[in-house]
């Protein structure tokens, strides 16, 4: 995949993100894919880095009209959603219907789970 | 008990997961990229809880008694807390035993203290052959195991996550906590290798 920029954007130019001297910080897999999806849509070519940067400062400043603050990778979830649906890159009616497929899937009572499994003794000497 | 294996997912993992398929349905994002690039920007930090842990066993006996009697609750005396009601069980390497971690079905991790799987975790090789073969396994990672050392291997059930209390290097008496904690890698606490004295 030649057309893969390795550029790294540098997260320093995002206000607020949580981070310590190592780098981002996450506080659940979830804050860290939301992170690494549009990382990696940004170095495809698919935005302009100071645009996420845009959108995401947008949702950041609404947020300080609410009375009690978002944790910040609901905001730039929130603000991933829109870039990407204002791109094209995602039809907002298919991300319902797959919010919606994935909620009904496990609802349903033999719904499809990727990780149920039942293990009994699970030490295996060798 | 909840699990992370089929507990249901939130709102929030629902959303970043309904995002994540449709752009992998539309071929824009490759998820072994993505992947590599959670590793990129994660660095240290979630293994340096478990880092931290494992120095406080080195240098407190008492901890480490506590720790290895009940890893979930020692674990969470130094505020590193997050599970989904899976508990934490610590297995100390010893002269006569080394100890593997692996979940063979799925990719279950003790991430409050581990940090983010890395991607070899989560692959079909490492589930299914270090069941089978862990020496040949932790041969690959440069880890050769004595033949008269016995290898344990723990699979995560869907209510246990598993985690590697390493050897303490030699060299290191009279180090602090802090000194101690920077030599473990996230690989000593899967066990996929040992901790080293920095002039080894």
């Amino acid at each position: 995949m030649s057309t893969v920029s390795s550029f790294v954007p540098d997260i320093d130019n995002l206000a607020e993100i949580p981070k310590d001297a190592d780098g981002a910080v996450f506080a659940a897999p979830w804050e860290a894919k939301a992170f690494a999806l549009v990382i990696h849509l940004h170095q495809r070519g698919c935005f302009a880095w100071q645009d996420w940067v845009d959108v995401l400062a947008s949702e950041i400043a609404a947020d300080k009209a609410r009375p009690a603050p978002t944790p910040y990778y609901l905001l730039w979830l929130a603000a991933a959603e829109r870039i990407m649906t204002a791109c094209g890159l995602v039809d907002p009616g298919a991300l319902v219907a797959a919010q919606a497929a994935l909620q009904a899937g496990q609802l349903a009572p033999t719904g499809h789970h990727d990780h149920a499994h039942d293990h009994g003794d699970h030490a295996h000497p060798h | 008990m909840s699990t992370n294996h089929n507990r249901p997912l939130s709102d929030v993992e629902i959303r970043v997961k309904a995002l994540e398929s449709l752009l992998v349905e539309k071929g824009l994002v490759d998820a072994a990229a993505v992947d590599a690039l959670i590793d990129t920007y994660e660095h240290k930090v979630g293994p340096r809880n478990g880092a931290q842990v494992v120095a406080r066993a080195w240098q407190d006996p008492a901890y480490k008694a506590r720790l290895l009697a009940d890893g979930t609750a020692a674990i969470a005396e130094l505020g590193f807390t997050g599970m989904q009601g899976e508990d934490m069980v610590v297995v100390e390497n010893t002269l006569d035993t080394h100890n593997v971690i692996v979940c063979t079905l799925c990719s279950c991790y003790p991430w409050p203290t581990l940090g983010l799987p890395p991607v070899w975790f989560k692959s079909a090789a490492y589930r299914s052959r270090v069941v089978l073969d862990p020496r040949g396994v932790l041969s690959e990672f440069g880890l050769e195991i004595p033949a008269e050392i016995r290898v344990q291997v723990w699979d995560s059930t869907s209510e246990i996550r598993y985690m590697v209390l390493p050897e303490r290097p030699a060299g290191t008496e009279g180090w602090h906590e802090a000194q101690l904690a920077a030599l473990v890698t996230r690989d000593a606490m899967i066990g996929v290798a040992k901790v080293t004295h920095p002039n080894e």
